[in-house]
């Protein structure tokens, strides 16, 4: 059962999205700035970022956008695995796993070295480097294999990331 | 929306404008813009964690990459100026270390893969700025 609060907080964060959609089209680039930063304030408020530590998806999704906004545009895969922000993800430890893997299925991307940190393993063959959609499904092979994924910790984000 | 109304690419390439730049693929985040210089759109290029060729160096360096290319049988050169019958990349270095390549169009215009983003045509001059730096290489090979 959602509280008043996280209602009224999901409900701020579609209308945004149906905002941002609709003036995309013909917005100023200095309002979009200004947007921006409303809507950064606008998170911060709903969501603490002191009350992340005991809902990882939260500070996963926080993270995650951090990362992406900040290294879409580098080619540098070192710049893009010592983002801060992608430390922090890996710094969360198997928590984070169900986290990468359920983002990997949706938006494949470059989480396999944050994956290989905290497992301490690398399914990828040599000879698939580079090819994200093989190195995926490498990925994607071994957690439907692998034990962690009955794990408390590991059924606790699943569920916690399914609430949204 | 082009690239340059995008406030995050405009604080990320600050020469970047309507007049020097146009979009020409969606977002892939499936290969990167070495690889894209490379004429590899399956894979990302880099000399670390990704495809990188047999026998070159994966020291993270300008040399490294002119090897890299060499590979595909491009020789250093001095200009960026067109050249009939011969094909250009562009690699560009941060504090010594290379950040990106661009590779020249027949019409004389560069392409480039901005990291996972898209793919755009641009001037020489459009890219350098805080995320790639500047232009340290240009190398050629002939068109077959």
């Amino acid at each position: 059962m959602r509280s008043p609060t996280e209602s009224l907080a999901k409900k701020v964060v579609v209308d945004i999205a149906e905002f941002q959609e609709s003036v995309n089209k013909g917005m100023a680039l200095e309002s979009q700035v200004v947007f921006q930063a409303f809507e950064q304030f606008l998170e911060h408020h709903l969501e603490p970022i002191s009350r992340e530590w005991d809902r990882p998806a939260v500070r996963f999704l926080r993270l995650k956008n951090e990362w992406l906004r900040d290294t879409e545009f580098l080619s540098s895969i070192h710049e893009i695995i010592l983002h801060p922000a992608y430390l922090q993800i890996i710094g969360m430890g198997p928590v984070a796993v169900p986290l990468i893997i359920n983002e990997l299925q949706v938006y494949p991307d470059y989480w396999f070295w944050a994956l290989s940190a905290i497992t301490g393993t690398n399914p990828v063959p040599l000879d698939k480097l580079g090819d994200i959609d093989a190195m995926t499904e490498a990925w994607l092979e071994w957690w439907r294999a692998c034990d962690l994924r009955n794990e408390p910790i590991c059924k606790t984000a699943i569920s916690e990331l399914r609430r949204f | 929306m082009t690239c340059a109304t995008n406030p995050s690419v405009k604080q990320q390439f600050p020469n970047l404008d309507d007049s020097n730049h146009s979009e020409t693929s969606p977002r892939s985040p499936k290969y990167n813009c070495i690889a894209w210089a490379a004429g590899d759109s399956s894979r990302f290029w880099w000399p670390e964690y990704a495809y990188w060729p047999p026998d070159v160096s994966t020291d993270l360096t300008l040399d490294s990459f002119i090897a890299a290319f060499q590979t595909l049988g491009y020789e250093l050169c001095d200009s960026p100026e067109y050249e009939p019958n011969f094909e250009k990349i562009a690699i560009y270095t941060k504090s010594g270390r290379p950040t990106h390549a661009a590779r020249q169009l027949p019409k004389g215009l560069w392409t480039s893969k901005l990291g996972r983003y898209v793919d755009i045509e641009h001037s020489i001059d459009a890219l350098d700025g805080p995320a790639y730096g500047t232009i340290e290489a240009y190398m050629k090979r002939p068109v077959s």
